[in-house]
């Protein structure tokens, strides 16, 4: 299994530019075979065959699909999954990192936190604590596109502690 | 929640539902996911109308987004930021704002990545059931591209197992 990431040529507005050859190979090999075998649970309609009939017209279906920072997981050399994040920097977004930092700290996540590390986090350690969070770089959305038998989800449920 | 502020809720997001992109959350999509959850609220003492102002605007994410796999992954944030603006223009306070918006902002993925929600309010377990229930109906299963390209496998048909067999894997509360 290997991860590979796709760059994309975007135009000023973000959108990814679907006169590119580049861009449309990249996405007919990587990208739309994930979306085809999706078994409809909601990751979009779009097919190969529908897209190189006329790519423009997908324009919207391709944006909402390749965003940023996108990355592909490999096996047996078929695209089987789908990773991509915003990754921002402390300078360009200071006051959406203290925001992000206060909300970490405060109430119920810090509870889910605590859960995670079996104990509860003495209220002195919290500066310690946030001066280690503001040295790293903030992943403001990662997602992930993933076989569910690659998750070991066969049986079972998972939380949503969003 | 008053009976004049659902209508209100209810005109404006199926005048915007109209315009949705995409085949699987359309109109149809929305009025059955309002039926399955005022069905399943029988059984529970909480605001009807609330509840049903929750499914009119679960979806609004894909009036402004095309689906797309970063749409699909995103949509919890997408919908609780369209939401924060959106739901400004009604008579609702802070606290059915905050109901809305959580049980909008949870409701993805219960199919088939089990994203569950069995700690929560009811309002978001039964958006999310609700939600589920109409994703393995036939409706949903002929209009998914999967279906319509590999007319060869019988999806439906395996479609209707799963949502007979394991569909309580799906569910928050599967006793309904």
């Amino acid at each position: 299994m290997e991860i590979i990431k796709l760059d994309f040529n975007k135009d000023g507005n973000n959108k990814t530019i679907l006169d590119d050859p580049i861009n449309i190979e990249k996405l007919v090999k990587y990208v739309l075979p994930i979306i085809e075998r999706n078994e409809g649970w909601g990751s979009g309609d779009l097919t190969t065959k529908m897209f190189l009939d006329d790519p423009k017209k997908y324009q919207g279906e391709v944006d909402g699909t390749v965003w940023k920072n996108v990355h592909i997981l490999m096996e047996g050399g078929e695209p089987i999954g789908l990773l991509e994040f915003s990754r921002t920097t402390i300078d360009d977004t200071k006051k959406e990192r203290h925001k992000i930092l206060n909300e970490l700290l405060a109430g119920e996540s810090l509870n889910e936190f605590n859960k995670l590390i079996g104990s509860d986090i003495e209220p002195t350690m919290l500066p310690q604590i946030r001066e280690f969070l503001l040295s790293k770089p903030i992943y403001t959305a990662v997602g992930v596109v993933l076989k569910p038998s690659l998750q070991n989800k066969k049986t079972g449920y998972a939380e949503n502690t969003l | 929640m008053n009976q004049q502020t659902l209508e209100q809720i209810r005109t404006e997001a199926v005048k915007r539902m109209a315009s949705a992109h995409g085949s699987q959350h359309n109109l149809n999509h929305v009025y059955n996911v309002v039926k399955s959850a005022m069905q399943m609220s029988h059984s529970y003492d909480i605001d009807k109308n609330l509840l049903e102002a929750i499914c009119y605007v679960h979806d609004l994410t894909y009036t402004e987004y095309y689906p797309g796999i970063a749409t699909y992954v995103f949509e919890g944030k997408y919908i609780a930021s369209i939401l924060d603006k959106y739901l400004d223009q009604f008579n609702i306070d802070s606290r059915e704002k905050g109901i809305i918006i959580n049980a909008c902002k949870r409701h993805p993925h219960s199919y088939p990545f089990k994203v569950l929600n069995r700690n929560t309010d009811l309002y978001t377990k039964i958006l999310q059931d609700a939600d589920t229930l109409d994703m393995f109906s036939d409706e949903r299963v002929d209009n998914s591209v999967f279906t319509k390209n590999l007319k060869w496998i019988p999806v439906k048909r395996l479609m209707r197992v799963v949502r007979l067999r394991y569909i309580n894997f799906f569910l928050n509360i599967p006793q309904i």
